[in-house]
């Protein structure tokens, strides 16, 4: 009998711990499909913008003589990251780098009045900033994403777990400070 | 907005006159309700005084029911009573105060005394999940500050309850009783994201956050988990898309939202829907009541101002007038 009860017990305790490790995997594997899935978020967006860039250069082109090189930066980003297959590190690097280029091109606008008063490229300016706070809010659930995934890869016992499928933390993706942005933005509206 | 100094001139150059003559006519009617008072009690003691020493017996099922039924018709009359006499100041404190006091405000605004916001606007809110049975309110102020048009009143919805099992009762529960307010939002979107208070102030961090994963959730969409931790502390959101949730929840929209529910000092549910924001305020206090037993002076009516600046406020607070994406 006691025997008997004894190895119901261990029985019990395998099956539980068995649930409870296919738990942890399962939560994992979530976790990184989600890191991966906001990855592709933010890429559509970046798309989105890289779709707006030529209208952009071409309605500015003409009148902004003194900004040739960032309007060459930008056009070149873009080949850039439309050509093949970025890595993830480049696909940030490229984009850290796109946002600030365009941000200095939107601030330049600020000193040619035709410019502002154009139809056309107020209404690409609307577009831009708006794909642009997409893409913020597209890198901030990514980091949330990553966030996640990072804490389940380094704490206990999920990290047990993590080690065994040689899963390892991710990088964040870096956020170009947002604020200043929107005040000078704003201001090409007034 | 309005100054002080721009209000104080105002009162006494518009409402003082009113005022005064609504004080006056509200303290008559605080001292005959008063006396109607005193002297109802008194009359219902006598009454159960005289039933004691009819009987020896001080505990009697007849007793009780002889006392109850004049005393609860009592009470009752005297509500009525209370509220006939002063429904005549209440509606002039509206019409004479808060009409005039509120297009000075701003002259793009409007009250309307009878008028509440329609409830398929209550429902597209989303944030309260049973359809309501009846459906009412007052005090509805609307107009547009700069590019925003929004709308404010009193809601009082209810929805039938119905119990489970065999003797399932059936009964009219509130679904919602209080300040509500909609305004046009100033991004395009979508879906819909939620903005609770956060139910887990109480518990310890981490296991509130569990715990409000699977909350709210489901029918509200996902938990969102945000940077900015004062925010966190007071709200907790839930939307139908992550990368949405965070498109309108700027990091600057996050911290007006934590100041202006500083500010209000009472809980909000807030639903960013249909392109509009809706916020539903917790809070008993009823907005342009005249109390029948507090004096009613200058300092009082600008309390009222306050209020209706905080409402009114809430475009400038959130920034919803600054139009500089794809919604104009």
């Amino acid at each position: 009998m006691q025997a008997n009860f004894t190895h119901l017990a261990v029985a019990g305790a395998a099956v539980l711990g068995v649930l409870i490790l296919i738990a942890i995997y399962n939560g994992l594997i979530n976790k990184k499909n989600r890191v991966g899935s906001a990855f592709s978020t933010i890429d559509v967006l970046l798309k989105k913008r890289f779709d707006l860039i030529p209208n952009l250069v071409s309605a500015v082109k003409f009148y902004m003589k003194h900004e040739q090189s960032v309007l060459t930066q930008i056009t070149e980003l873009r080949a850039k990251a439309m050509s093949g297959k970025l890595s993830e590190a480049e696909t940030a690097a490229v984009d850290a780098q796109m946002t600030r280029a365009l941000r200095g091109l939107m601030v330049a606008v600020e000193n040619y009045p035709e410019l502002k008063a154009n139809e056309n490229v107020l209404q690409l300016q609307r577009s831009l900033n708006e794909v642009e706070e997409q893409i913020s809010a597209a890198r901030r659930a990514f980091n949330a994403a990553v966030l996640d995934y990072n804490n389940g890869v380094e704490m206990f016992p999920s990290n047990v777990v993590a080690v065994i499928l040689r899963y390892r933390q991710k990088p964040f993706f870096e956020i170009v400070e947002a604020e200043r942005q929107n005040v000078s933005v704003g201001a090409l509206f007034t | 907005m309005k100054s002080d100094a721009e209000f104080e001139s105002f009162y006494h150059e518009q409402l003082h006159p009113d005022v005064v003559d609504i004080e006056a006519r509200r303290k008559k009617t605080a001292r005959v309700l008063t006396i109607i008072l005193v002297v109802a009690v008194a009359v219902f003691t006598v009454h159960a005084f005289m039933d004691w020493s009819g009987n020896g017996r001080v505990f009697n099922k007849e007793f009780f029911k002889g006392r109850m039924f004049p005393g609860l018709t009592l009470g009752s009359l005297f509500l009525v009573v209370w509220s006939a006499m002063t429904a005549g100041i209440k509606h002039d404190f509206k019409e004479k105060v808060i009409k005039r006091m509120i297009p000075f405000l701003d002259p793009g605004l409007r009250y309307d005394v009878k008028g509440f916001i329609p409830q398929r606007v209550f429902e597209e809110s989303g944030l309260f999940r049973e359809k309501p049975e009846t459906y009412k309110g007052e005090d509805l102020v609307s107009g547009r500050i700069g590019k925003t048009d929004f709308q404010f009143s009193e809601l009082d919805a209810r929805y039938r309850f119905r119990g489970s099992g065999r003797n399932a009762e059936s009964r009219l529960v509130t679904l919602f009783d209080g300040p509500f307010y909609v305004a046009d939002f100033n991004k395009h979107f979508s879906g819909s994201t939620y903005v609770f208070p956060d139910i887990g102030e109480k518990l310890i961090g981490h296991v509130a956050d569990i715990l409000q994963r699977h909350g709210h959730g489901g029918v509200y969409g996902e938990f969102v988990k945000v940077e900015d931790p004062e925010f966190e502390n007071y709200f907790a959101v839930y939307s139908s898309d992550q990368v949405e949730a965070r498109y309108i929840l700027s990091t600057s929209l996050m911290s007006r939202l934590t100041e202006f529910r500083k500010k209000a000092d009472t809980r909000l549910s807030i639903a960013f829907r249909s392109s509009k924001v809706f916020i539903a305020m917790n809070t008993t206090k009823n907005y342009f009541e005249v109390p029948t037993f507090s004096p009613l002076d200058f300092a009082g009516v600008k309390k009222y101002f306050e209020d209706v600046m905080l409402v009114v406020g809430i475009v400038d607070d959130l920034n919803l007038n600054t139009r500089i994406w794809t919604k104009q």
